[in-house]
């Protein structure tokens, strides 16, 4: 719900970098985001071309890595992936933690 | 010629930099910080005036009121007794930011023991956004139904406790504050749970008395 403040503070560490690397164009932005930080990967891709329009990324290409969230079973000791509306072990059905999986950042992108 | 330039940076860095600062700060003045989130309607307001009603003989209350438009719960929770309210209006965004709260604590007096920043009433957005606080506090209302913390994991995740509100309304609505409970500790069964009437001030001794413990304890 909040992509297009996510996309903007996405576009001033960019034009930030590309300043401060020199770069004339942006062709591309890599990004990583965690499955449980909130953003909608297609609403932050489309708030993206809406604040990228004039600048020195115009043309750039927004790609998205997600990543998972994990959770480690009290119960059972087994080890999985979690989704957002995922509540137990797929294995002995505890209630189960996720942890990591809201990651939100910028990994690198490629300039000319 | 096309090349990689490395970056590794968190997109919210700047709120999370704004937000260590006023941790730090908040920690120098010995000012405990809440930050109360909910959806719209679940009560904030009417709960932090009853607990400010109990306790601000003994402790200075400043609050920090996040809505869309208005300075009407501001003005409540003024009129209640809080030491000190004052009101953002964020226009449209639906949360606060660190750089928000880092500007009107510019304005809060140095008396204050406890800061309690209330929220835009939103299940999703302010759960991104840390503002320095000591303890993120979710507020249900059994009128929203049982089947909320499912609904909005991210933010029943967020919090480490839960203040399920409106108990006074378990008949009218065949809803058990219990089956709530049992709800959201399927999402986070780490959340520590208070039940309230604002309205009667069931369960509100509890909740009162956990606030007051966090003024002057180690953050």
């Amino acid at each position: 719900m909040h992509e297009l403040s996510v996309a903007t503070s996405l576009m001033n560490i960019i034009v930030e970098s590309a300043k401060a690397d020199g770069a004339l164009r942006v062709l591309k932005v890599n990004l990583v985001v965690g499955n449980m930080a909130g953003i909608v990967a297609d609403s932050l891709k489309d708030c993206f071309d809406t604040v990228k329009e004039g600048s020195i990324a115009d043309k750039a290409e927004l790609v998205i890595e997600e990543v998972k969230a994990t959770a480690l079973c009290v119960e059972c000791g087994g080890k999985f992936e979690v989704e957002q509306n995922m509540f137990n072990c797929p294995k002995c059905g505890e209630v189960v933690l996720p942890s990591g999986g809201d990651d939100l950042y910028i990994k690198n992108m490629e300039v000319e | 010629m096309s090349r990689t330039v490395k970056i590794e940076k968190k997109i919210l860095e700047k709120n999370d930099t704004i937000a260590a600062r006023l941790r730090n700060n908040f920690a120098k003045r010995k000012l405990a910080v809440i930050n109360i989130m909910s959806s719209p309607g679940a009560g904030k307001t009417t709960l932090l005036a009853e607990t400010i009603k109990k306790l601000s003989g003994r402790i200075s209350i400043g609050i920090i009121v996040g809505d869309i438009a208005t300075d009407h719960d501001a003005k409540i929770l003024e009129d209640a007794g809080a030491f000190w309210a004052i009101q953002i209006n964020t226009g449209g965004r639906c949360h606060l930011e660190a750089g928000m709260i880092e500007a009107v604590m510019e304005l809060a007096p140095e008396k204050l023991n406890l800061l309690i920043i209330e929220n835009i009433g939103n299940l999703v957005c302010p759960a991104g956004y840390d503002l320095g606080e000591n303890v993120t506090v979710m507020l249900g209302a059994l009128t929203e139904g049982i089947d909320k913390p499912k609904k909005y994991p991210g933010m029943y995740r967020a919090c480490s406790r839960l203040v399920i509100n409106k108990t006074d309304l378990e008949n009218a609505l065949d809803i058990k504050a219990d089956d709530f409970e049992k709800e959201a500790l399927m999402v986070n069964p780490k959340l520590e749970i208070f039940k309230t009437s604002a309205k009667t001030g069931n369960g509100m001794n509890e909740w009162c008395g956990w606030i007051a413990s966090l003024v002057n304890a180690e953050h």
